[in-house]
């Protein structure tokens, strides 16, 4: 399993990305040794995005944002 | 008047600090779970202790780093963790709520009320796992921690700073001693801290009824994990407890934290061990029973002045199967503390309470820190028992004694019976230098038989009715000069050679019939 996904970048939306974004993706993704990505759709992050990279998750989803403010509420 | 727009300006305020930047954490996939354990794949960075969150709002805690995985036990129900489920790191470790708003109330091994009141307020955070204090950072033990218990003051005296393990088998009061030791620290200026593993919920809840009624809550804290809690929660309660207890060391304050009791908490610690497939050792402890103890009892200490002063004292509790002390958790915990106070089923059957057998039980540090008076006094008490004891062996045989072997064997007894004790009725410092005084000394021949109970209890009162100038005059830190153990023997002859008189007609004495040992 780890070794098919080596090099593929997880990205998580809530709903289609249009092409600029999709650029912008592609290029964080290949900072960081990844020359491919895969798209998946999860309204139930609400918004932003999730970036999954190997052992680490970049987490920018609004279900997240939200979570910590009501944490520190 | 609560004010509506200062709490939403509040709310504004907190919504605009948090941090809602883009976060960058390790992750990784759950790949087993099962008996409230997950094993992880990815999560290379994590460090050993540390807490992890899963997707879905669980927590657990890291205790395998292996090479393609983590195996970590979850500290809540596994109920919800799903195989692929994301599982984050969070680069700390557990930490235990601490402070004063937590004492007087029952908290969770984080530190969360579970009384049914609101949250305990908080003054802040400790690691639950915490280095114990150096060397050059100790003092030496030297303050008694009255315990109000006769037997244990006497001859295994605790001093602020030492780990005193209580052990016997089920039902022979290890339970009560401690509590009585807390109920015993009102106006002591010593803070109690109560950690219940694995026990039933309705013996706990017995317990907080006794130091509620007792006005012990105000100074005491109860941390509990009971036997229905996840293992892991079982498993970090004392080390919580302890943070807890260091909190208020650190600040100079004395603290007295009772485990109650270590063999649960090891078999909790056995039961993770096991499922998380480590090798398995005698009685199929893991390999780190031993430093799963002694790391904890560790942190107990007393501190130099330079850091305040402050101590824990610990009372570890440990339960015997068939007073087998020679299991494998007896002996290391024996081994790790400073004394332990023995407990016996047939001592207890025979009524002898607090069940102590004083010569299995010792006190290794406790001694320099008794009070003058009372040492002067007890050393003798300790050989005329082990005489006692001795010749007791051979009374059984029934031949003819001498009229020196009854006289000791009649003193015994009547030393026996004074160290007995009701449960919830400890005796202060002075009080229990008048019963010794009094049990060293003549007088104890002219008590009847059977009535050394009762007697010792009037006497009490007879000193408390009639001549609290002699109680206030003896100083427990010196020694009692001869001239005030006159007076004082003489109020007690007074008092005993009044109900001797009455002895002639039907005996008084309520206490008669509980005293009667049948067999010692």
């Amino acid at each position: 399993m780890k070794s098919a996904e080596k090099g593929t970048a997880r990205v998580t939306l809530a709903m289609q990305a249009d092409a600029e974004t999709q650029a912008k993706i592609a290029a964080f993704a290949e900072q960081r040794g990844c020359p491919n990505v895969r798209y998946t759709l999860d309204p139930s992050i609400l918004g932003g995005i999730v970036i999954q990279i190997g052992d680490t998750i970049y987490d920018g989803s609004v279900r997240t944002r939200l979570e910590t403010v009501r944490r520190s509420v | 008047m609560i004010d509506i727009n200062a709490i939403g300006k509040d709310i504004r305020e907190k919504i605009a600090n948090a941090r809602v930047s883009i976060d960058e954490r390790a992750c990784g996939r759950i790949v087993y779970s099962g008996d409230g354990i997950v094993r992880i794949s990815g999560l290379h960075d994590v460090k050993y202790n540390e807490l992890l969150e899963v997707h879905g709002g669980g927590r657990a805690l890291a205790l395998n780093l292996e090479e393609d995985n983590v195996g970590a036990v979850l500290l809540s129900e596994g109920e919800g963790v799903r195989y692929g489920d994301l599982v984050y790191s969070t680069g700390e470790t557990v930490h235990m709520r601490v402070g004063e708003g937590l004492l007087g109330r029952v908290v969770d091994p984080l530190g969360h009320a579970i009384d049914g009141m609101e949250e305990a307020e908080a003054a802040g955070t400790r690691p639950v796992e915490f280095p114990a204090p150096a060397i050059m950072d100790r003092a030496k033990v030297d303050t008694p921690l009255q315990t109000g218990i006769l037997a244990i003051d006497s001859m295994i005296p605790i001093g602020r700073g030492q780990r005193e393990l209580i052990i016997g088998d089920r039902q022979t009061g290890k339970t009560a001693i401690a509590v009585d030791t807390i109920l015993n620290q009102r106006g002591e200026d010593v803070i109690c801290i109560y950690v219940s593993i694995g026990q039933k919920a309705s013996s706990l809840a017995k317990i907080l009824q006794t130091l509620r009624n007792g006005g012990a809550m105000d100074y005491t804290c109860v941390v509990c994990a009971t036997a229905d809690d996840a293992v892991p929660l079982q498993y970090i309660a004392p080390y919580s407890g302890c943070a807890l207890a260091e909190y208020f060391m650190y600040k100079g304050k004395d603290v007295l934290i009772v485990y109650d009791d270590l063999s649960k908490h090891a078999v909790a610690y056995r039961a993770m061990s096991l499922l998380l497939k480590r090798p398995s050792g005698r009685e199929a402890y893991p390999g780190d029973v031993f430093y799963l103890h002694s790391r904890l009892l560790e942190r107990a200490a007393r501190l130099s002045d330079a850091l305040g002063g402050g101590s824990i004292t610990a009372l570890p509790i440990v339960e015997t199967l068939a007073g087998d002390i020679s299991a494998y958790i007896p002996t290391n915990v024996i081994s790790i503390t400073d004394g332990q106070i023995y407990l016996e089923s047939e001592l207890f059957n025979s009524g002898v309470r607090p069940a102590v057998n004083v010569g299995l039980s010792v006190s290794r540090v406790g001694g320099s820190a008794q009070r003058a008076a009372i040492r002067r006094i007890s050393g003798q008490l300790r050989v005329n028992l082990a005489q006692y004891r001795e010749l007791a062996v051979f009374m059984q045989f029934g031949s003819d004694l001498d009229a020196e072997t009854q006289k000791t064997l009649s003193r015994g007894v009547k030393m026996t019976d004074t160290l007995k004790q009701p449960q919830y009725r400890n005796y202060t410092v002075r009080e229990m230098i008048v019963l010794l005084l009094v049990s060293q000394s003549d007088l104890i021949d002219r008590i009847p038989a059977k009535q050394v109970t009762a007697c010792n209890a009037g006497i009490l009162g007879h000193l408390h009715a009639n001549e609290p100038a002699l109680l206030e005059a003896i100083d427990p830190d010196k020694p009692v000069f001869e001239a005030l153990r006159q007076k004082i023997l003489a109020a007690a002859e007074a008092y005993i050679s009044s109900v001797v008189e009455e002895e002639a007609a039907p005996p008084a004495a309520e206490g008669a019939e509980e005293s009667s040992a049948e067999a010692v």
